[in-house]
């Protein structure tokens, strides 16, 4: 069977996501070097990519991960050091298997062979033995030979070997099945019946085989077979006929063999007396009784399961033999014993407490592993029922407006049930595609240990709201923006050891990165506690560019939010005194592209501060819907601050530009109907929507507010990309369009025409 | 019926490649992503053999097969635990603590077939 490529993308996927494991369970060692079950952690992500990597022919990245694996062992044994050199090696062996998964050509071949040699030196006596053909026990070569040879086999199982599994039965079908086969059976060991244990095997048998198969093949067949069974198999000349008597036996075997099934079947009572299992239960006890009163139990110990014990560790290598491990486990004093003898606790306090241990232990137990309530689903497929729920959502607005003009009560009901069902569906399915923001933070851990590296400076980054989610799309588009912009902190933001040192700050300098929700919103903010930038630098330069008037009083943020200009960075007076501003149009465009928004905040001296604000989804959006000119608009809902008439008296021309009185203080003013040129005639009132824009307030003047609308975003054709002011369309109940506005987009053309 | 065989193991392409080839000989699979998941699952439902996973988090396959063996409805059944050739030792501890017998990672859905048919006999 040729390998399914269904399976190698699985398995792609699964080992992207080992990686990622394996980078974090790294970093989180290398603060933490004695963590042996992140040691454990790592060893199993290792073992999973080379196993299941040579099932599905990544032959080269399972040889390579046998390396890696090998090394890890000898850690997780306690016999190598986690240090830095590891650490590094590691995170370089990762990303070679990262590479290798994608495309094992691109590859640089010396410096997988450096990464190769450098594992092989770490494993001090490194294993020569291939991974490769290591599938000794079930082979089955092709005998091309037609030489029937003849075979005399002697199988008497041990007693107790069904409880193994072991069906011997099967084994004599299997040989059967190799050839001319002839089986005796032996029942001299049966027992009387009231001597007879149902559950033990007292019968063996003696075959003669004549196959074209080989000793080998027929050792194949009782591979499983344990120790104590007895099976001895002879090349003969020649086979003599089983004599008519034996023929009998041979058939009995069949209804005694159906007898003893049924037998074990029907043992449901444990049998006593049992005096096969003899270390593994007396082992298995002796860790229970350790488990459930020792006092050397700990919670790290329950939690993972694997974390060996002093007994099994010193019983493992011999040190110490079973008898001696238990008679001076019997020695020991429990936990509270002790306590109760120091008079510590009461006998009544103890009781409690054990009770509650007991609890404890068994709801442990009971617990389903977190992760086994999850299902893996393609993406496609979500984004399948993403986009179904959105047609959904079109159909149920069509509906209730078509049942608002039929106006029957009998028909409202319904039709607001399906309203209700709706939007929670459509919450619901958004949720599915919600990822943790943590799945891309852990990869900027790397990034900063790397740049501390590069930059030689002492960099940390903090990490806060991991947990905080992100639609799927807009956590994939936000990675490169993010890359950008702590590179920025880092190398041009954060500065060096000696100057912060000058500066009475710590050495280390700090890059925190943060994530959560804020009404409708997520927020992510890098900070760094660098150098800052001055802004005074910013407002001179972009005077020098035209881009504000030398006598124009601005804001902060307005003075800041020149950086994202194109090109602005590459003023030389701008690098040189903080240096950012490169490529920070760029990021600016991906967040917007996002429907998004960035700002600078920053002191000098104290830090910088970018916050990213951005939507929880790009499919679906809560809108507010408009009218201008007989056409409908909707603007995003969380944009929207207020609605209200528009008075005309409140009005005003400042500086040449529309503003009105908000609250005592003066807004700008944005008509829509001038903005979009729409010659409609004008209606008698006119209504106002005030937005809030990078915590500034503008009124845009619409005809008519006429509610929120819960609108899908759908992208609209090549022919309006360049529109400005329009960032999408939708499909109204009544089949028309409706234009998204692009708020943000809008108010800013305003501010350029000004200039 | 046909018979139904457990898959235990926490790497998805290594289940659906058992559950794919098995289904495909006409077993019934199902499948659980860790030993405690496998106890779980066991608990509920009556499997006709077990075929495991050493590597596994929560729960280990040496305790799972421990821990199978001891539940009277499964004291028989055949458990076959999946290695690599680095755990010479595991296989030994694996026999010890009940398994029937051992597959070599990396297999091929053939040789997964003939270890079942082995140990288990065909689906019906």
């Amino acid at each position: 069977m040729a390998v399914n490529d269904d399976y190698r993308e699985t398995f792609k996927q699964e080992a992207a996501e080992l990686l990622i494991v394996i980078e974090q369970t790294v970093l989180d060692l290398e603060d933490n070097p004695q963590d042996i079950i992140a040691i454990n952690k790592l060893f199993r992500a290792m073992h999973t990519i080379k196993g299941s990597g040579a099932m599905f022919g990544f032959d080269t990245v399972s040889d390579f991960t046998h390396h890696v694996e090998t090394a890890l062992d000898k850690v997780r044994k306690g016999n190598l050091q986690v240090d830095k050199q590891l650490i590094d090696l590691v995170l370089a062996s990762r990303d070679i298997i990262q590479d290798l998964l994608e495309d094992e050509d691109s590859v640089d071949p010396t410096v997988f062979q450096s990464v190769v040699d450098r594992l092989r030196t770490l494993i001090s006596n490194p294993t020569e033995e291939s991974p490769e053909g290591s599938v000794e026990e079930i082979s089955q070569v092709e005998n091309n030979e037609e030489v029937i040879n003849k075979f005399f086999i002697k199988f008497k199982p041990s007693a107790n070997i069904m409880d193994s599994g072991m069906d011997p039965v099967l084994l004599l079908d299997e040989l059967s099945e190799m050839g001319n086969c002839k089986i005796k059976m032996n029942t001299e060991e049966v027992p009387l019946l009231s001597d007879l244990q149902p559950d033990q095997l007292y019968i063996g048998w003696q075959i003669e085989l004549a196959t074209t198969k080989n000793i080998n093949d027929i050792e194949d067949v009782f591979v499983f077979l344990d120790e104590d069974s007895l099976i001895e198999i002879e090349p003969v000349a020649g086979i003599a006929p089983l004599s008519e008597a034996e023929e009998a036996d041979v058939l009995e075997r069949n209804s005694l063999v159906e007898e003893m099934e049924e037998a074990k079947i029907d043992v449901s009572v444990p049998v006593s007396g049992k005096i096969n299992i003899v270390e593994d239960e007396k082992l298995s006890k002796l860790e229970d009784s350790l488990k459930a009163e020792s006092s050397v139990s700990t919670d790290v110990a329950f939690e993972d399961g694997v974390v060996p014990r002093l007994g099994e560790i010193l019983l493992n290598d011999g040190i110490i033999k079973t008898e001696e491990l238990k008679s001076s486990l019997d020695k020991q004093k429990k936990l509270g014993e002790v306590l109760i003898e120091r008079e510590i606790i009461t006998e009544d306090q103890l009781e409690v407490a054990l009770e509650k241990q007991k609890k404890c232990a068994k709801k442990n137990r009971d617990v389903v592993a977190p992760t086994s309530a999850s299902v893996r689903v393609p993406s496609e497929r979500l984004d399948k029922l993403v986009n179904l729920v959105g047609e959904l959502v079109i159909t149920q607005a069509r509906l209730s407006q078509e049942a608002a003009n039929i106006g029957s009560i009998d028909l409202d009901t319904p039709v607001e049930d399906i309203d209700r069902l709706t939007s929670e569906l459509r919450d619901i399915v958004l949720n599915i595609r919600m990822l943790p923001i943590g799945t891309i933070f852990s990869k900027f851990r790397r990034l900063i240990r790397t740049l501390s590296g590069e930059l030689e400076k002492e960099l940390e980054l903090v990490t806060e709201g991991e947990e905080t989610e992100l639609d799927k799309t807009i956590l994939e588009k936000l990675d490169n923006p993010l890359v950008h912009l702590i590179r920025n902190s880092a190398d041009h933001g954060i500065e060096t050891p000696l100057e912060r040192e000058k500066a009475g700050k710590s050495r280390k300098g700090i890059v925190k990165l943060s994530a959560s929700h804020q009404g409708g919103k997520i927020i992510v903010k890098i900070e760094d506690d660098g150098k800052g930038i001055d802004k005074d630098v910013i407002f001179a330069k972009a005077v020098e560019r035209g881009l504000v008037g030398a006598d124009e009083k601005l804001s902060a943020k307005e003075i800041f939010s020149f950086i994202f200009n194109a090109g602005f960075s590459t003023a030389k007076s701008v690098t040189s005194v903080s240096g950012r501003g490169v490529g920070m149009d760029v990021v600016r465009r991906e967040i917007e592209a996002l429907h998004g928004t960035v700002q600078i905040d920053s002191g000098k001296g104290v830090g910088t501060l970018i916050t990213i604000a951005l939507p929880l989804t790009l499919s679906i959006i809560d809108g507010l819907m408009v009218e201008v000119g007989g056409a409908h608009y909707i603007m995003p809902l969380n944009m929207v601050e207020e609605c209200q008439e528009l008075n005309k008296q409140e009005l005003n021309i400042v500086d040449g530009r529309d503003v009105f009185s908000l609250h005592g203080e003066m807004s700008s003013l944005v008509s829509l109907r001038k903005f979009f040129s729409i010659s409609a005639e004008k209606t008698k009132s006119e209504q106002l929507v005030v937005v809030n824009n990078d915590d500034c307030l503008y009124g845009l003047v619409v005809d008519k507010i006429i509610g929120d609308y819960q609108a899908v975003i759908k992208p609209i054709g090549h022919t309006y990309k360049e529109a400005e002011g329009i960032s999408g369309a939708t499909i109204l109940g009544d089949g028309s369009v409706a234009l998204i506005l692009d708020v943000h987009n809008i108010i800013g053309n305003i501010k350029k025409e000004r200039r | 019926m046909a018979k139904l065989i457990m898959t235990a193991d926490d790497s998805p392409s290594i289940r659906q490649m058992v559950s794919f080839t098995l289904k495909g000989d006409g077993y019934e699979v199902i499948e659980a992503e860790d030993g405690q998941d496998a106890i779980n699952k066991i608990g509920a439902t009556k499997v006709d053999m077990l075929i495991t996973d050493l590597n596994m988090p929560n729960v280990d396959g040496i305790e799972l097969i421990k821990q199978v063996r001891a539940d009277e409805n499964h004291k028989f059944i055949p458990i076959i635990m999946l290695t690599t050739e680095s755990q010479g030792d595991m296989k030994m501890k694996g026999k010890a603590a009940g398994a029937t017998g051992w597959i070599v990672k990396p297999f091929k859905p053939e040789q997964l077939i003939g270890v079942v048919k082995k140990v288990l006999g065909a689906a019906n």
